[in-house]
């Protein structure tokens, strides 16, 4: 495990005996295709967990299961296989208990003009989150608790900001005003979907470096979803790489991205546009890829589901699924790290828990938007 | 405006020395101003642009979204739609090697359409957007090679559009398909195909990956490269992603509120940004292979179009405006390896805003601390690749 020393400044969070805050073991998540009779396997054994003072991202291409990871976090979805603990115990669904967990699990949409109301001004939004989750009561409590918040998010001074109303603010502006209202109930894991990917690139950095802060200041647990792997790199601590369903690749972030073992990874790193690269650098990249194709999650496979693009792809992998294999803290789902002699294979882990539910997850109609809103 | 006759006259010499001798203009635009009539006012979006597309080589074009990207590269083959004008300059374009130019800001929309697809093709964002949904694949290739080369037969315009969509990865029995029946990475694809349907010299391409995931449009920007290579197409390429235009192009132009504002060769870029709005896109990117360090953006919101400052349109973000930023708007001057807007580049002195000291940006919005990049951390060894 790499310790980071540079201006990134990540401490990597000591966690090995601790129990994470959020987690979830083994997790399936089967949908049903809109309007099909066919099974879309969004997510197909997956394992995550969230940790206090800790950004964790969770980096793949479109399809590759992140928001549905997000939603049975913030309890959209209920897993169809594996459990879902908050504190180790496995997460109570139904009214009360889910208001509860609100308070501390927070998600952040990746479209600050969808997520808040156009037609209320940052008073009324912010100041809406404080009473219902009985932050603040009272006009001037929870002025003074609006300003702290904006205070926050960087939005100085906040008495410019509190009459505006959505709509005469940038989109970065915006987005701070989402992340405010989330950490309106003091939650202790913020869940953020893409919180960047509507934002222009110069603002950007802004939001990250703002969840790099909260993490530092209030302890919270972050799960940064991207497929922006150079910003999963800037800003976690850990990186979980998902293909198809699966988590083929976690570990230290640093250590993954320089040192990438699952095909995958290789390829998504070395598709990624990077600067130094520029063209007369030598250094130029020339990479063949001749499928970029996402794979079908209609069917179940045998083998390795990356290998009908994987360049180094062995007979066997068309037919057996590879376990993951383990080297520190950082492991592999790969038939390549068989050899390799740093790592070590897995014996498949214990089926954790599994939730009972049903054979498909909860329709996305009934609950459709996990925010404050939602838990009137 | 003295600066744009000392672009102009300059012109000729501006290349640097180490380019090719072979390096024969395509594109040259001269006082570019495109304007959008609206019921707030005259937006105008692209204001005074100058620059020289050469033949076989691609310009990048980057800059925050409403910066006027799209408008700049719709205008450059006059494919602008109202309200939209070119209310001032000329686009002179060399189609043959030797022979006159002919200025497109001066033709009739039914002059134009002699040099659309034969010779300036757009390949847009959204794919879908652009082909015909009720009509094959095959088809759409066809009407426009017969439309536009009435020598070529439909046999033969057929046999081309297999080859263009081979050419792209997209097997030529796909020719039957709908456009609905190709993902989007194929549609993106088909569509960068048809665009080179006549074997036009200039092909525009605005923001075509920015819907696609990383390792699809690597995949097309490959391709791209690898086309671009045997037919000898020139591109001008828009995207608000920097890190992708350093990898491509020969020559970046970044806009700001509707003007260039600093022009040079990726390696210019990369290495000694000249700009402080560039220096800040520069520093808005995180590194993929380089040392991780902490990064501020830029904080500030783009400027109203309708209400610009009066002098530098980046001041209200600038972290190294002098008074003088406020008050007086700064030319485009030309400079080694490149031309640049900035009251603190001259040309004698044309680096002066890589060391100047930053100030607190005035607004502070976002602002988690301005780091400046100096010259010298610029310039820090490229790591190896080592991208398998
Ligand atoms: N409500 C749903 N019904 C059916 N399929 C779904 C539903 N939500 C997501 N999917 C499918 O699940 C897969 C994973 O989607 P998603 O989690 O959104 O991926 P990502 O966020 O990585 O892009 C995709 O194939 C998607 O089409
Ligand atoms: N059809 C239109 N009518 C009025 N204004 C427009 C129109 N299209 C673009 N604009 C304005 O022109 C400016 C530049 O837009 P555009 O060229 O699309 O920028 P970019 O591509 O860099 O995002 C923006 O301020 C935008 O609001
Ligand atoms: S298990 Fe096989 S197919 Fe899958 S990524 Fe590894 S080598 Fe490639
Ligand atoms: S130093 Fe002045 S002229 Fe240069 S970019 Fe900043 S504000 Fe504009
Ligand atoms: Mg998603
Ligand atoms: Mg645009």
């Amino acid at each position: 495990m790499t310790t980071r020393t540079d201006a990134g400044q990540k401490p990597i969070a000591d966690h090995v005996d601790r129990t994470p805050i959020l987690e979830v073991r083994d997790l399936e998540v089967h949908l049903r295709a809109p309007g099909g009779r066919r099974t879309v396997r969004a997510v197909d054994g997956a394992s995550l967990a969230l940790h206090a003072g800790e950004i964790t991202a969770l980096v793949g291409e479109s399809g590759s299961g992140k928001t549905t990871i997000a939603r049975v976090l913030s309890l959209v979805y209920k897993p169809t296989g594996g459990s879902l603990l908050y504190d180790g115990k496995p997460v109570k669904y139904g009214h009360r208990a889910e208001r509860a967990y609100y308070s501390n699990v927070q998600l952040i949409f990746q479209d600050p003009f969808a997520s808040l109301n156009a037609l209320k001004k940052v008073s009324y939004i912010l100041g809406r989150a404080l009473r219902i989750h009985r932050i603040a009561s009272g006009p001037r409590a929870v002025r003074a608790k609006v300003l702290e918040l904006l205070g926050l998010v960087n939005l100085t001074p906040g008495e410019s900001f509190v009459d505006r109303y959505p709509t005469d603010m940038s989109g970065g502006q915006r987005q701070r005003i989402a992340i405010a209202r989330s950490l309106a109930m003091n939650p202790r894991v913020l869940l953020a979907d893409e919180p960047t990917s509507m934002l222009d690139a110069s603002i950007r950095i802004g939001v990250l470096n703002l969840l790099d802060r909260l993490r530092r200041e209030h302890q919270l647990a972050v799960l940064y979803i991207t497929h922006d792997i150079a910003s999963a790199r800037y800003l976690a601590d850990r990186v979980n790489v998902m293909f198809g369903g699966k988590i083929v690749e976690y570990g230290d972030a640093e250590d993954v991205i320089a040192n990438p073992k699952h095909p995958y990874t290789r390829q998504l790193i070395s598709a990624a546009p990077d600067p130094a690269r520029y063209k007369g650098s030598g250094h130029e990249i020339i990479t063949d890829i001749s499928d970029a194709s996402p794979i079908d999650n209609t069917v179940e496979y045998m083998g390795c589901r990356f290998a009908a693009r994987c360049p180094v792809a062995l007979p066997k992998c068309t037919t057996q699924q590879p376990p993951y294999f383990v080297s520190g803290t950082r492991a592999t789902a790969c038939w390549r790290a068989e050899d390799d002699p740093s790592f070590s294979e897995t014996t498949p882990q214990s089926t954790a828990t599994h939730s009972g539910a049903g054979d498909e997850a909860t329709p996305p109609s009934q609950k459709e938007h996990v925010s404050h809103d939602s838990t009137e | 405006m003295t600066t744009m006759t000392e672009a102009e006259s300059t012109e000729s010499r501006s290349e640097t020395p180490h380019e090719a001798p072979t390096r024969r203009p395509l594109l040259e635009v001269r006082g570019l101003c495109v304007d959008y009539i609206t019921e707030r006012g005259n937006v105008r979006a692209c204001d005074d642009i100058t620059l020289t597309l050469h033949r076989g080589e691609i310009l990048g074009i980057a800059g925050e979204s409403a910066s006027g990207k799209s408008t700049l590269l719709a205008a450059l083959g006059r494919l602008q739609r109202p309200p939209a004008v070119t209310s001032a300059g000329s686009v002179l374009l060399h189609h043959e090697i030797g022979s006159a130019a002919v200025d497109l800001a001066q033709l009739s929309e039914n002059e134009l359409a002699a040099y659309r697809w034969v010779d300036i093709s757009i390949v847009m964002q959204s794919a879908m957007a652009c082909l015909n949904p009720v009509m094959r694949l095959g088809s759409q290739f066809t009407d426009v090679i017969r439309e536009h080369m009435p020598a070529v037969g439909k046999g033969e315009a057929r046999e081309r559009a297999a080859e263009l969509l081979q050419m792209v990865g997209i097997p030529s029995h796909r020719l039957d398909a709908y456009p609905h029946e190709l993902s989007g990475g194929m549609q993106q694809r088909a569509l960068i195909a048809l665009s080179l349907a006549c074997e036009p010299q200039l092909v525009l391409m605005d923001e075509p990956t920015t819907a696609v995931d990383v390792v699809m449009q690597r995949q097309i920007l490959t391709q791209i490269l690898r086309l671009q290579e045997r037919l000898g197409f020139a591109i001008a390429f828009v995207t608000h992603d920097l890190s992708l235009l350093l990898e491509i192009s020969d020559q970046i132009a970044i806009m700001y509120g509707g003007k260039i504002v600093e022009i040079g060769t990726a390696e210019q870029l990369y290495r000694a940004p000249r700009h402080p709005y560039t220096q800040g896109l520069r520093q808005a990117f995180p590194p993929l292979s380089e040392p991780v360090r902490r990064l501020s953006g830029i904080p500030g919101s783009p400027p109203d179009l309708l209400n610009l400052p009066r002098g530098c349109a980046f001041a209200p973000r600038c972290p190294k405006r002098i008074a003088r930023c406020d008050t007086e708007l700064p030319p485009l001057l030309e400079v080694p390896g490149g031309k640049v807007a900035c009251h603190l580049s001259t040309p004698e002195n044309p680096n002066g805003a890589i060391g100047a000291t930053a100030h607190t940006p005035q607004e502070q919005e976002g602002s988690d601390g301005y780091e400046v990049m100096a010259a010298e951390e610029l310039a820090h060894d490229v790591k190896e690749g080592d991208a398998a």
